[in-house]
Order: structure tokens, then sequence, then C-alpha cells
């Protein structure tokens, strides 16, 4: 019961503390504008869950974010740090949009199947190629994922630019079959779709993969320690390049949301940065796919109010992307709460830095 | 001037932002730690600098300033990392993401624009002429450049020297490989290692300076655009030392030059600016296998 207890402590009152600070420091910040931080903060509650419209908007928000946390969550449970995310939505977003314009006239429920379809295995594709240089070659998959994000972003720009181009004047493919857009939720006029409770029943699905099955315990198992696994006759390179493909997969269709149930078109350049995004969001949940449901809607909120703010006062939105820097810190570190709770404070593992040379 | 000068001129007016943050990358990878922040680190260093050279109409103060503020980053960075045990890659793109969000926040706080911002009332690095290079062919890229570019050329030396021929020098080459062995000689690592990280961010602070004095005298959201990284990659490239990190980084600031001047010729923009993180990639996979086949034909020999 007390570990539970312990556990509990850990595992939510660490997140609210990391909350606290940031937005401690965000309102630190908002001082030299001249509004009150309280007043700041308090239209950006309003715009995010004041109205309907609001609370609607903020989940639309919160979509791509629970995908590519998702993504994420699961990698990080596995060991694996995909911070490639951004790149495979990028390469998902595109595949999702040429599908949708070119494929041949056929069925809507099949033409959205593929869709997504090609947007996982796009998104899949991208993902493995670092994993595999770094198995076969020892490259750094950290640099060659940041290298890869922009190689992607920059790859499906030219395309919606130059040889798919649409009727519009700037980077753009056409806009894809009315067939295969995601139905809305909440009426035209908000980006709420149907993506939304795909990424509901696949962070539920995951949670049931990881902690029910056999394969989740093997994949967390290799995320605990490498070492131990193989010794349990898992072969480890096999799992790694397993997790990365579904990591990658889901970060494919985070790109298929936004093509087919918001924008119905490849924009370019469209992600403010959802794949690094799902990093905080993942961190924030501590890796649980459920609790990535809850942090992703925190997420989604904390960026429509950003927007209202930003309207309604002096205060630039990207304030809110330093705050959730600052949560990502707060959270990844260890301020060794035992210690604070009166229990004999444990000797410190030394602490390890990732050494991977690329 | 001639195709050849050009592209010279280019390579060494971009050098000098990837060559400090690359000293920066090395000397925290020889004490087996990836500093991803190189990127956040330069892209703060550079809004710093852009902005202490408006207010105080000083570059020097600005460099000043921006290498203490850095180097205070790059501290924060060890304390988190080595006090608070967050794991090291979280805190990069922590950094990374906090560098895009606050310079974007201040600019438009400050300065009240959102994009870039730029002034005349910003003074930039001074440069050095040579003007008796003129006329000389090839040479006379060098008639007219940043100080920072001799400035960068100069901290690879010294750093190549401290590395080899110093106490602390032979101290961060042992913490890599041996720490145990080093805080058995008596060293405090801890204190080491938060040295090199605050050390590794002053760097990352010229770069940056470099960036938005010296090669510009502007900032721009985002601005550094990806340079951290490849400044990391450069870093790989030399395997930490510090004449092959140079080497690296003059790669890598010839492909952008290249790519730049390809850019003039009609090409699509995204593909040419997508060559040089291709180039970085591919390098360090020809050096990988370039290093297997080695290691290979030394077994067959040993």
């Amino acid at each position: 019961m007390n570990r539970r207890v312990e556990t509990a402590i850990n595992s939510i009152g660490k997140p609210l503390f990391a909350i606290f600070v940031s937005l401690l420091i965000g309102a630190i910040l908002i001082i030299p504008t001249g509004t009150s931080p309280i007043e700041a903060y308090s239209i950006l509650f309003k715009g995010a869950f004041g109205s309907w419209q609001g609370i609607t908007t903020s989940l639309a928000y919160a979509t791509p974010l629970l995908f590519t946390g998702l993504g994420a969550a699961y990698a990080f449970r596995a060991g694996v740090f995909n911070i490639g995310l951004e790149g495979q939505l990028y390469f998902g977003a595109i595949a999702a949009a040429l599908v949708g314009v070119y494929a041949p006239e056929m069925p809507g429920i099949l033409h959205i199947i593929l869709c997504i379809g090609a947007a996982m295995l796009a998104g899949m594709l991208w993902s493995i190629l670092p994993a595999i240089l770094k198995i076969r070659y020892n490259i750094g998959v950290f640099i060659t994922y940041i290298m890869f994000n922009n190689i992607a972003q920059l790859f499906s720009d030219y395309l919606a630019t130059y040889p798919f181009k649409g009727e519009l004047s700037f980077g753009a493919t056409y806009k894809v079959s009315e067939k295969v857009f995601l139905p809305k939720l909440a009426g035209e006029m908000i980006d709420l779709n149907f993506g939304f409770v795909i990424a509901i029943l696949l962070a539920i699905f995951l949670y049931i993969l990881l902690f029910k099955t056999q394969f989740g315990y093997e994949s967390r198992a290799a995320g605990i320690n490498v070492g131990f696994t193989e010794y349990m006759g898992v072969d480890a390179v096999k799992k790694t390049l397993v997790v990365v493909m579904i990591s990658g997969a889901i970060a494919g269709l985070a790109g298929a949301e936004q093509v087919l149930g918001v924008s119905h078109r490849y924009i370019s350049s469209f992600s403010p940065g959802f794949g690094y995004m799902g990093i905080t969001v993942a961190l924030l949940a501590r890796t649980n796919p459920l609790a990535c449901i809850i942090t992703a809607i925190f997420f989604g909120a904390l960026n429509n109010g950003a927007i209202q703010m930003e309207i309604f006062t002096n205060i630039s939105r990207d304030l809110v992307t330093a705050i959730q820097a600052i949560m990502i810190i707060f959270i990844a570190a260890d301020f060794a709460w035992k210690k604070r709770k009166g229990i004999k404070k444990q000797e410190k593992k030394p602490s390890q830095s990732k050494e991977e040379v690329a | 001037m001639d195709m050849m000068t050009m592209v010279l001129e280019t390579t060494l007016r971009l050098l000098p932002a990837i060559l400090f943050a690359s000293l920066g990358g090395l000397i925290t990878q020889r004490i087996k730690l990836v500093n991803l922040g190189l990127e956040g680190f330069m892209l703060i260093g550079a809004f710093v600098a852009v902005a202490v050279s408006y207010y105080t109409g000083s570059a020097m103060i600005a460099v000043l300033v921006t290498v203490i503020f850095c180097g205070l980053m790059g501290f924060t960075f060890a304390v988190f990392h080595l006090k608070f045990k967050a794991d090291n890659i979280v805190i990069s793109v922590a950094i990374n993401m906090f560098a895009l969000g606050i310079t974007k926040y201040f600019m438009n706080l400050l300065f009240g624009v959102r994009g870039a911002f730029s002034s005349p009332e910003i003074v930039g690095l001074p440069k050095l002429r040579l003007a008796f290079l003129d006329e000389i062919p090839i040479l006379s890229a060098f008639s007219n450049l940043s100080v920072f570019v001799y400035l960068a050329l100069f901290l690879v030396v010294v750093t190549h020297v401290v590395l080899y021929r110093t106490k602390i020098g032979l101290r961060i080459r042992a913490t890599g490989p041996n720490p145990m062995a080093v805080e058995t000689a008596g060293v405090g690592v801890y204190r080491l290692k938060c040295w090199v990280l605050t050390v590794s961010g002053m760097l990352c602070g010229l770069g940056g300076a470099y960036l938005s004095l010296g090669q510009l005298t502007m900032f721009t959201d985002n601005m550094t655009n990806g340079r951290g990284f490849v400044a990391m990659a450069a870093s790989n490239f030399g395997n930490a030392a510090p004449i092959g990190t140079f080497w690296g980084t003059a790669l890598f600031s010839f492909s952008d030059a290249v790519t730049m001047r390809a850019q003039l010729y009609g090409f699509p923009p995204q593909l040419i600016q997508m060559l040089p993180y291709v180039v970085t990639v591919l390098t360090l996979v020809v050096m990988a296998m370039v290093k297997e086949r080695k290691m290979k034909r030394g077994i067959n020999h040993g």
C-alpha cells in the first residue's frame, strides 16, 4: 500500500509539479508585457475550455498530439528514443494526400483505408532507415533522425510545390477526394474529426498491448534492460525494429489525420512541430498510453488557449512553446522525492549520459 | 571574382558558426555525452547577441554578454543532467524547443515584430580588410572576412593544444573512457563535466553571435536552421579531434556554399535546402563503412 502511494505521488505529483513550475516561470515571463499573468492565464483557460467551441477546438488541437504522443510513448517504453516523429508525420501526410488525390475510382471505405495504410507505411519506412543504419553501421540515431526530419519535410514540400502541385498559388496538393474526408464531429467550422476517436481507440489498444500481452511485456522488458531481454531469448535487434516501425506508423497516422480530417490536402510546412510536441506529451504522461489522452488534451488546450491569449492580450503564443520546454526539463529531472518524504535516501546511481556516437 | 574564389569565400563565411558549435560538441563528446542542445544554445546566442548589440551599440559587449549567457545555459544543462539525473537527450530536445519559443517571444516583446528583426542600430562584428589580397586569384577570398573567421580557426588550434598538451585536457580525455580513474586520481569528475558543458555553451554562444552579427546583421526565427546538428555531425566526422572536426565543418560549409550558388540557377529550393542534410547522413554512412573496413583489415592482419 505504502509503495502504491509512493508510485502514485511519483507518477501524478511529479507531472503536476512540473506543470506548476513551468506555468510559474511563464507567469514571470508575462510580467514585462504589462498584462497581469492571472488575467492572461484566465483568458487562456477560458479560450480553451470556456465554451463548446473552445472545448471542441482544443480536442481538435489535441488529436495530432495524441497520435505523435502515442508513437513516442510506445517507443520510449521499449527503450527506443524516436525523435524522428516529425519527419515520419510529414511523409505520412504526403502519402495520404497523394493516394487521396490520385488513386483510381474505388469505394469510399476502401479508399480511406488505402490512404491511411499508405500514410502508416510511409511513416514506418522512414522510421526504420535510421534504425537500420544504427544496427548495421552503429551510426547514432539522434542525429540521423533529426536530419531525416528535415529531409522528409523538405522533400514532401518539394513534391507538393512541383510535381504534384494543386490549383492553389502556394505549395499544396489538390484537394483529396471527398470520399476520404474523415467525418467532422462538431460541425463544419471546427476541425475536430473522426481521427480523434481513432486516436483514443489507439491509446486503449496500445495500453492493452503494452500491459496485457506477452509482446508488450517483452517490449517493456527491452526498454528496462536490453541485456536482460537478450538473456530471456528475445532477439533485441528484431524487437527494436518492430518497435520503431510501429512508432513510425503511428506518426504517419498523425499526418494522415491532418490531411484527411483537417486540411483535406497536403500543405507545405503544415506541422508546427507536432512530432516534437509528441515527445512532451509522452514524457508528461510518463509513457503511459492512457495518460497520453489526458496530457495530449492538456497540450491541445494550452495551444488553443494560447491563440486566444494572443488575440486578446499582447502576449505572443510562442510563450507556450517555451513553457512546454521548461515542463519537459522538470519532468525529466529527478529531485529525489523519497528524501523529502523522510524515507532513507538511497545511494544515487551515477548519472548515465547517452553517449551514443553518430 | 571567379566561381572558385566565390565558393571559397562563401565557404569561409559559413564556416565559423558551425565550427564554434562543433568545438562545443567535440568537448562534450570527449566526456561521453551527446549534447544535441548545441542548436538551441546557438539560437539563443544569436538572439542575445542581436538584442545586446541593438541596445548597447557595441558588438564587443554583445559577444561578451552572449558568451556569459550561453555559458550559464550550459551550466544549467550540467546541473539538470548531472545533479538531477535528467536524460541528456531529453534536455537537449527541451532546450531546442525552449530556444525556438523564447526567441520568438522576446522578439515580439522587445521589438514588436514577428519572423525577423533587423535595424541599422544593430552593430555587426568587425571585418578584417586585407586589401593587398584583392588582386591575387583565390586568395582574394580572404580579403574581407569577419575577424570571427580567424577567431574560429584560432580556437581549433587552442582546443587541440588544450586537449593534447595540458593537464586539464588529459583529464577531459580520460573522463570519457574512464571516469573512475580520473576520480581516483583526485579530480572531481562532476566539476570537470560541469565546466566542459559550460564551455560548450560558451562556444555555441560564439557560433550564434557570429551567425547574427557576422554572417548577417539581423535575427530571424529559427535562424540556426539545423546548424547545431550539423556541428554535432562534424564533431563525429572528426572522431572528436579538433583537426578532424575542422575538416568536417569545412566539408559541410563547402556543400552549403555550393548549394547556395546552385539556388541562383533555379533549382527547386526545397531540394537544394535538403542537400546539406543528405550530405551529412551520407558522410556518416561512408565514414562508418571506412571505419568498418579498416577494422576488418586490422583483424585480418593481426
